[in-house]
This record gives C-alpha cells, sequence and structure tokens, in this order.
C-alpha cells in the first residue's frame, strides 16, 4: 500500500469529526446575543481624513502668522523719490579731495532689496497732504469775546437768602 | 425631510439589513463544520472547538458587510478560527498540564483499534510547524484541493504545494506505520 496514500487516508479520517447536531442554531444564537457594533453614518477614515485636513489648516495658519515677511519683487510699487542721498553704511569715510563733492555710489548702499522694496512700498502708499495755503491777514476776523454770566446778577446783601 | 422620505428611507436601510443577515445565515449553513473541524484540529475536544467556531462566526457577522464574498469569508472565516483556536489551546496549555491529558483521551478516532494510531497521527501533526500544520489540516478537510487550500490560505499554488510536500516528509519520518 502507499504510505502517502494510507496516511492521507488517516488524515481525512481523524477530520471527519461533526459538531453536535443543534450547533448551526447555537451559532445563530450566539451571534443575536453578541453585542453588536455600533454604525455610525460617517465612516472611520473620513473622520480621521477631515481631523488630518482641520491640522493642515491651524498648522498653515498658525504659519503664515509666524513666518517672516519676504518682500516680493513682482508687487506693485510706486517709485520713491528721494529727495536726499539714501543712506550709507561705509566701513571708513572715504577721503574725498578738497573741493569735490561726494558722488553716489550704488555699490555703497547696504540696505537689502527686501528692506527697500518694504519701504517703498510703505512711502508710496502715503499721500502727502499738500501745505496749507497762506490765509491773507485781512480776511482773518476774530470775533470779540463776551463773557456772560450764567445768571443774572440780584441786587442785595450777599449772603442773604433771596 | 418628508414623512414619506424617512419612511422609504428606514424601508431601504431594513431591506438592507434583512439581505445581509439571509447572506449571513446561508454562511452559517456553508461554513459552520468547516470551522468547527479547523478548531478542533487546534483544540482537539468537541466543546471547546465548538465554542471557538461560535466566536468566530460571531467576528464574522461584525465585519460582514466587507465578507460577503463566498470565498472571502470562507478564507476569512478559516484563519480567524485558527487563530483564535491557537489562542484557546495556547491558555488551556498555560492552565493546567491536567487539561491535556484529558483533551487526548477524549479525541474520538474512527475506530476503537485505531486509538494509537490517531493519537500518533495527533502528536506528529502538533509537531510541525504552524504553517505546515494548517496546509496539511485545510487539505484534509472536506476534500479540499491544493487550489481551495490557495484561496483559503492566501498563498499561491506552488508554495501549498512546497507546504504540503514538506509537511508529509515531516509526518513520514515521525510516523513509522506508513512505511
Amino acid at each position: 500500500m502507499d504510505p502517502l496514500t494510507d496516511f492521507d487516508r488517516a488524515l481525512r479520517d481523524a477530520m471527519q469529526v461533526e459538531p453536535s447536531g443543534d450547533f448551526a442554531a447555537r451559532i445563530r444564537a450566539r451571534v443575536a446575543t453578541a453585542p453588536r457594533e455600533s454604525r455610525s453614518l460617517i465612516p472611520g477614515f473620513a473622520i480621521a481624513a477631515m481631523a488630518c485636513a482641520l491640522l493642515a489648516v491651524v498648522v498653515a495658519g498658525v504659519w503664515r502668522e509666524t513666518a517672516p515677511f519676504v518682500a516680493d519683487s513682482a508687487l506693485p510699487h510706486r517709485d520713491l523719490l528721494v529727495p536726499s542721498e539714501p543712506p550709507r553704511v561705509m566701513s571708513s569715510p572715504p577721503e574725498l579731495a578738497p573741493g569735490s563733492r561726494a558722488k553716489f555710489n550704488a555699490a555703497d548702499v547696504v540696505v537689502s532689496r527686501s528692506e527697500m522694496l518694504a519701504l517703498q512700498r510703505l512711502f508710496g502708499g502715503i499721500t502727502v497732504a499738500p501745505p496749507p495755503l497762506p490765509v491773507p491777514a485781512d480776511e482773518l476776523s476774530i470775533p470779540e469775546i463776551v463773557i456772560e454770566p450764567i445768571a443774572p446778577m440780584v441786587s442785595g446783601p450777599e449772603g442773604e437768602r433771596q | 425631510m418628508t414623512r414619506a422620505r424617512a419612511e422609504y428611507l428606514s424601508a431601504a436601510f431594513v431591506t438592507v439589513d434583512d439581505e445581509l443577515e439571509r447572506e449571513f445565515e446561508a454562511r452559517i449553513a456553508d461554513c459552520s463544520t468547516l470551522a468547527f473541524r479547523v478548531a478542533f484540529s487546534v483544540v482537539r475536544q468537541q466543546q471547546d472547538a465548538e465554542d471557538v467556531a461560535q466566536e468566530a462566526f460571531v467576528r464574522a457577522h461584525r465585519s460582514f458587510r466587507k465578507l460577503r464574498n463566498r470565498e472571502s469569508f470562507r478564507a476569512w472565516l478559516v484563519r480567524t478560527t485558527w487563530r483564535l483556536a491557537l489562542d484557546y489551546r495556547r491558555g488551556e496549555q498555560r492552565r493546567s498540564a491536567r487539561q491535556n491529558a484529558h483533551m487526548m483521551s477524549t479525541m474520538p478516532c474512527p475506530a476503537d483499534a485505531g486509538i494509537e494510531r490517531a493519537a500518533a497521527l495527533w502528536e506528529a501533526i502538533d509537531a510541525l510547524p504552524e504553517k505546515l500544520r494548517i496546509t496539511i489540516v485545510l487539505s484534509a478537510i472536506e476534500g479540499h484541493e491544493v487550489a481551495d487550500v490557495a484561496r483559503l490560505l492566501g498563498l499561491p499554488e506552488g508554495t501549498v504545494k512546497s507546504r504540503l510536500f514538506n509537511a508529509r516528509r515531516q509526518l513520514q519520518e515521525r510516523l513509522q506505520w506508513t512505511r
């Protein structure tokens, strides 16, 4: 006899066990009495996704508030007319020949471009009011100040009940 | 929401639940013996095997919306029953060695003359590594073919064939009566 066949037959015989007659009924009873899991209308993964999205929005908001401002050169701005020379920072004052005027050298300016753009935007948005026109002296009239008593004066000795 | 709409939705939910319950009933009729035999191959006692299989069905019922496909259900049930049975048996072994002796003594056999053979067979099966053990057990239950075992375990057929070969070889080495 083939030993494998003999072995397989023995194994199958060993597995030919049957449950009790009411096994299926007891399964149904057990399933019916088992506590059911709560069925939520919103699945768990949807709740997790919403929580992640909310967290991302909060983090982005905080990051925007704390991030340093970086000037964007593409932003529109007005040219600033600087009446005097821009600030210069130099390691040592240049030696000028007597009688010669100092020439503006852009390389001497150490203000960063972003700072310059920020200043340009700041000052570009300010509308400088024109100086008030001088008022002619003859049009200036000040009415005479008249001081009137609050209550009419009553004659009689002071401190006497009226 | 109008009353008619609410009644329609309520009826629809009831219909879906009823349909699920009917399908689950069919699964119980189809797979209860399979689950019992898988559990029995591990715990070796009728009542314990039934308890383990019932627990597997309770868990299957909780997840039945995801397990409506018959093949998926059978595979999930076999693996869950196997794990539950192993856990149960480990717990029992921790409790007392006396229980083990009782289990061996109450092990059913096809014939009284085969008690010694059956005991040796189960002892040899118990000595197999777990991967080989579940493969050989499933192949012996309900006449499963290699393809059936592969589907139940979620493995390629080649892997199942290899495991069956190794399991038989190890069992042959242990069981002198098969030679």
